[in-house]
């Protein structure tokens, strides 16, 4: 079983589709969310896009997470126009991704995906500021750290909600199936079944 | 001249001087001396020996009411003159200084601080003489003041009785009615308006409701002496003063309220007296009438120097020099019968001497931006106040001096009193036209010490750059910017702006340090995730579809984000100092260069028109302020930023259109700035607008 499923689970062409069809309702919610109007302060966003950044996170794993980003941030400042901004989106797009993986792996069960959204949200607000003022070598834009990480923990709570919501509800075949599994667990049967498609 | 009062009084004194000459000496130093207050009241002059850590040894003695002091000035042990040393002007304690040296017509070879002196009869006649001269001075110094003085309102008992001025009696007088004045009074005002008209009313003195407004006057700043209903307190901690209404200085900065013409304040001689009439009707406020006020104090002192000067040539001294609170200076010969060394202070450090320059026979006049100020909110107002904007003059010129050739005629001091307010307010444009004019008609040489709207020092002279001693370390920081084109005999002012931005390196090493932290982390997350396997995910999966939104252990977490929050906020935004903005900087942040840099308190503005990218800079001024509008080619496309800067007290800075990036970032989410340190920030455009 463990065999089966190290070999088939990395490329595969359904994980590759699920990252694909991720990346793509990432990319769509960001330039949706980039037609409305900016919040109060410059550079602040809901960030509804990170949603499915931390769902391929939980579902595929980091390498994938990271793609994810990568490709969203890329194509969608190509899209909107705006290439001088994806330095800092994909810094920070990193950084909160990489912060959510550490979570997730150490202190996942503990903490819920509400938290953990939230930190990695803040982290992403803090260091899409501090990259901005190194790049544009503006110190005087620092004096909206504060307020952008005030409005990171809003957002977080947002995404991670929806994340909660999401894992919650879609059927854990859906994801399983693109999911590596524990060879342990007792009670699946929906894995094998799986497999057992792919073989 | 020769009916003035002092005169009269200056002719009692040298009566009573020679009538008691020789009890003087029988008395070993009694001297007696005319009371101006009381005509022919006769006293003794008690002297008492000073031996003074500054200025060695001397006498002083009592000159109507004012203690003076006489000092010997020794040479190679042996006496070569008299330093005279006396406050004057009130309570604000203006200290003359005036010294005289033996030459050939006038020798002071005896010690003047040796009461006891074995003196032949014409080294004694010249003793006498020299402290005739300077009891003479104190006198006629003491009553310039006491016509001049705003403050003498003729209040007080006794010893402390103020006398009342002429000043302060047309202050107090209502429209047409008319004040009888002295003679003296008389010819400053004459002067005055003389300078009023050939100045183009940039030296006012009709403008002291707006010197009172501001806190300048002596009322205010030296007093703190509260009573005007648009007075507000003075802060002692922050040493500084609210501002004004804006309903007050729109009502005392009304052109007809400060018209100082022959028409508003009319100056009549009839039958040997003299008068002056109120024609300006008072500026009315919630109803209230204000009155018309006027200031001679800036005059006064140059007013007194020139008289001291006409006192000392009588006594056939040539080698001398008054000097009057810095402020107004004359000088004859100087100690050898050359030129006197005369030092400038340095406006941007002080205490310190920026430059010499030698002058011969001169009255000199300086004013500093650097005395008689205070700050709000970050921004200096100092005590000379433009009447044609109602607040202080706001125009980059720190210092000024100005030297009048003796040759020129008497009262220069005076005249050059009324200049140095006058070159404040008018600007450097206005100060080129002026040297190639005005200046230059009549011989007189000015130093302006000038600050640029990037903040660079400059020196405005029509003195050449041979004739100037640099006499600081920072003379090299001045530019010299006023240039002589030997072809057209003008003289023109070379900005030689450099609008430098350095780029600060060290945010491109936090850049690299972070960027490479972040790609190590990455690196190790990847490998850390093939190392250790898939296994958690599926498990993830499994357990958040059990999970709750929360959990006992997040408290922690969000405990956590808020300490990070609240320390951002400390550290970001309680912990700095800003201030009212003052300069918007406008850079092109690819090539770090300056496109527009404009000052909201000097309203100026200057254009970089030599950009790298490009840039067009297109300004309009508008109703609602200064529209400055960035143009720059992109790609074969046009991109623009129009940028809108609002004057008045709340001065701010908006982005109001741009053709940039889809978002429009520049103009949607960046508010208004009105304090220093804030920033607009157009990426797509690479255009940014940072204010101090």
């Amino acid at each position: 079983m463990k065999k089966i499923n190290n070999k088939t689970s990395f490329f595969s062409a359904k994980r590759l589709a699920t990252l694909a069809v991720l990346t793509a309702m990432s990319l769509i919610t960001f330039m949706i969310e980039s037609l409305f109007p900016p919040l109060f302060l410059p550079g602040a966003k809901m960030g509804l896009s990170n949603v499915f950044s931390l769902l391929a996170l939980f579902v595929l794993g980091p390498t994938e997470a990271v793609i994810l980003v990568v490709v969203r941030t890329t194509l969608g400042s190509v899209f909107t126009g705006n290439i001088s901004t994806l330095l800092y989106s994909m810094t920070a797009g990193l950084v909160s991704v990489i912060v959510s993986t550490v979570l997730v792996e150490f202190v996942y069960p503990k903490v819920s995906i509400v938290a953990i959204s939230v930190v990695a949200a803040v982290m992403h607000n803090v260091t899409q500021n501090v990259v901005f003022c190194l790049v544009s070598n503006t110190p005087q834009m620092f004096a909206y750290m504060p307020w952008l990480a005030l409005i990171g923990v809003l957002a977080g709570v947002i995404v991670g909600f929806a994340v909660w919501f999401i894992l919650r509800t879609v059927p854990t075949r859906v994801f399983v199936s693109v999911a590596d599994f524990a060879p342990n667990e007792p009670q699946t049967e929906q894995p094998v079944e799986e497999q057992k498609e792919e073989k | 001249m020769k009916k003035s009062l002092y005169t009269i009084f200056s002719i009692l004194l040298l009566c009573s001087l020679v009538a008691f000459c020789c009890l003087t000496v029988l008395d070993g130093g009694n001297l007696a001396y005319a009371d101006t207050e009381n005509g022919c009241d006769v006293s003794n002059i008690e002297f008492t020996p000073v031996d003074d850590f500054l200025y060695g040894k001397g006498v002083s003695f009592e000159v109507g009411g004012n203690t003076v002091y006489l000092y010997r000035i020794l040479n190679n042990g042996a006496p070569i003159g008299v330093r005279f040393r006396g406050y004057y002007f009130g309570y604000s304690g203006i200290q003359v200084f005036s010294e005289v040296y033996s030459s050939e017509q006038f020798k002071i070879d005896f010690d003047i601080s040796d009461l006891n002196a074995q003196l032949s009869a014409s080294q004694l006649a010249r003793r006498n003489e020299v402290i005739r001269l300077f009891s003479e001075i104190s006198l006629m110094i003491d009553a310039v003041d006491g016509y001049a003085n705003t403050i003498y309102d003729g209040s007080g008992e006794g010893e402390n009785k103020l006398p009342l001025s002429d000043v302060y009696r047309y202050n107090v007088a209502k429209q047409y009615e008319t004040v009888e004045i002295s003679y003296d009074t008389y010819r400053m005002l004459e002067l005055a308006r003389e300078m009023y008209d050939d100045t183009n009313g940039a030296f006012n003195p009709a403008v002291y409701r707006l010197v009172d407004l501001w806190g300048f006057s002596s009322r205010v700043y030296t007093y703190r002496n509260y009573g005007e209903t648009y007075d507000r307190k003075w802060s002692e901690e922050g040493f500084s003063y609210p501002l004004p209404e804006e309903k007050y200085i729109d009502a005392f900065s009304d052109p007809m309220f400060t018209n100082f013409s022959q028409d508003a304040v009319t100056l009549e001689k009839k039958e040997g007296k003299y008068f002056v009439t109120k024609n300006v009707s008072p500026a009315v406020v919630d109803g209230e009438s204000l009155e018309q006020w006027i200031d001679l104090g800036g005059i006064a002192k140059g007013y007194a120097v020139d008289l001291a000067r006409q006192m000392i040539a009588k006594s056939s001294i040539d080698r001398y020099y008054v000097n009057a609170g810095s402020s107004s200076i004359v000088t004859g010969l100087g100690r050898d019968g050359g030129k006197t060394n005369l030092n400038m202070e340095n406006a941007f450090a002080s205490y310190t001497n920026l430059l010499q320059v030698q002058i011969g026979k001169s009255s000199v006049s300086t004013s500093g931006q650097n005395m008689r100020r205070y700050s709000v909110d970050g921004v200096d107002y100092a005590h000379i106040i433009d009447g044609a904007t109602g607040a202080p003059a706001q125009t980059g010129v720190k210092s000024v001096m100005v030297v009048v050739p003796e040759e020129k005629g008497e009262f220069w001091a005076t005249k050059g009193d009324c200049l140095t307010t006058a070159l404040t307010v008018m600007g450097r444009d206005a100060i080129v036209d002026f040297v190639n004019g005005y200046l230059k008609d009549n011989d007189i040489k000015i130093v302006v010490q000038y600050q640029t709207l990037d903040n660079r020092m400059q020196l405005l002279s029509n003195f050449s750059e041979e004739e100037v001693t640099p006499l600081s370390d920072n003379f090299g920081q001045f530019g010299w910017a006023l240039k002589f084109n030997s072809e057209t005999g003008k003289f023109y002012y070379d900005a030689d702006a450099k609008f430098d931005n350095p780029t600060n390196d060290s945010y491109k090493t936090w850049l690299i340090v972070i960027g490479s932290l972040l790609g190590a982390a990455a690196v190790a997350l990847v490998v850390y995730h093939f190392v250790r396997g898939k296994s958690r995910t599926a498990t993830n999966v499994q357990n958040a579809k059990k999970d709750k939104p929360f959990k006992v252990l997040d408290v922690m977490v969000y405990v956590g984000v808020v300490l990070v929050i609240l320390v951002l906020f400390y550290v970001f935004l309680f912990d700095t100092e800003d201030a009212q903005m003052q300069i918007i900087n406008v850079i092109d942040e690819e090539t770090g260069e300056t496109l527009y840099v404009y000052n909201v308190i000097r309203r100026e503005g200057y254009v970089n028109t030599e950009n790298k990218n490009g840039w067009t800079v297109d300004v309009k001024h508008t109703d609602e302020g200064v529209e400055v509008t960035f143009t720059r080619e992109i790609d074969g496309e046009p991109h623009f930023n129009t940028m809108l800067i609002t004057l008045g007290r709340n001065a701010s800075v908006k982005m109001i259109e741009s053709v940039c990036g889809y978002s429009k970032e520049c103009v949607r989410n960046f508010p208004a700035i009105e304090r220093s340190g804030g920033s607009i920030i157009c990426s797509p455009n690479r255009l940014k607008v940072i204010t101090q």
